[in-house]
């Protein structure tokens, strides 16, 4: 029934797709501006990842999913948009880099240019009136949605495409930047944003790693 | 509410996940111990809330050379349906 092929006929994504192209607009949404309270109360109202097994394990993005929750569900907005501030913009130096490059030794070639062209052969690119380069941490995870889930005619990338531009471009450095927000003492509602991500990331590292 | 037709894809809680199946199957059981198959509604809904990220966009199909249309290309390509 279902074809591991590519073609146009539209079915709906399977849950598991679904789920994970709303984790990737969730997290790209929270790195690029902090969380007004509509969105606060939405994450908050948002279920539980529970095991389908009663008793089954209970694992890392579950736990994270719900601290994230947690925290939204008593957030203050303004105060958000501060740590926002105070963590990623900062006057003068934000404490944490949300840049590939900044990660990325010289070593690794020129991130910025080589996601540039990436996107291009994706047939993306970031809007004109985005101040973010497109090694920002909520281009390559919108970028991520977009192929999990297409765009408005768009059809989704086959899973080789979506595992090649998560290992390639956001894998290598994701981790680390966000371990620097969860230990940053700056960092409290992003923190448990950081720690979610990173739960996240690492089954998405481990479902493609599946053969 | 949508739930896309949860019964016809519910693998049974006792199959292995690595038993059989292709790659894919084995991944989305993989996912689904995990809990992602009940995030469902709800995320999206938060999800749908948060109006995407926003910061990048499908390009339509450009002949030479540039990577990024602006905005007054945009509009044409909108208004000129092309």
């Amino acid at each position: 029934m279902t074809s591991e092929g590519t073609g146009p006929d539209d079915h709906p994504p399977e849950p598991e797709d679904q789920a994970r192209a709303d984790f990737y607009a969730l997290l790209a949404r929270l790195y690029a501006a902090a969380p007004d309270a509509a969105l606060l109360a939405a994450i908050a109202a948002a279920g539980p990842l529970a095991p389908p097994v009663e008793g089954g394990d209970a694992n890392a993005v579950a736990s994270t999913w719900e601290s994230l929750r947690l925290a939204s569900a008593t957030a203050d907005p303004a105060a958000l948009a501060d740590e926002f501030q105070a963590l990623f913009i900062g006057v003068g130096k934000s404490e944490v880099s949300l840049y590939a490059s900044h990660y990325l030794g010289p070593q690794s070639g020129r991130p910025l240019a080589e996601i540039r062209a990436a996107l291009a052969e994706l047939g993306l690119a970031r809007r004109a009136e985005v101040s973010e380069f497109e090694d920002h941490l909520s281009v390559e995870l919108e970028t991520m949605r977009m192929l999990v889930a297409g765009d408005s005619g768009r059809p989704p990338a086959p899973i080789a495409a979506q595992r090649a531009f998560c290992e390639r471009y956001l894998l290598p450095w994701a981790f680390e930047c966000c371990t620097a927000i969860s230990q940053s003492p700056v960092a409290n509602y992003y923190g448990k944003v950081a720690q979610f991500c990173n739960s996240f990331l690492a089954i998405e590292r481990d479902s493609f790693a599946i053969e | 509410m949508r739930i896309s037709t949860p019964g016809a894809r519910n693998p049974a809680p006792d199959a292995s996940p690595a038993s059989s199946g292709s790659p894919d199957s084995k991944r989305r059981r993989f996912l689904f111990t995990l809990g992602l198959g009940s995030a469902g509604v709800a995320v999206s809904a938060a999800a749908s809330v948060s109006a995407m990220a926003d910061v990048i966009e499908a390009q339509p199909a450009v002949a030479e050379g540039g990577y990024r249309e602006t905005d007054h290309i945009r509009d044409y390509y909108r208004t000129a349906k092309l």
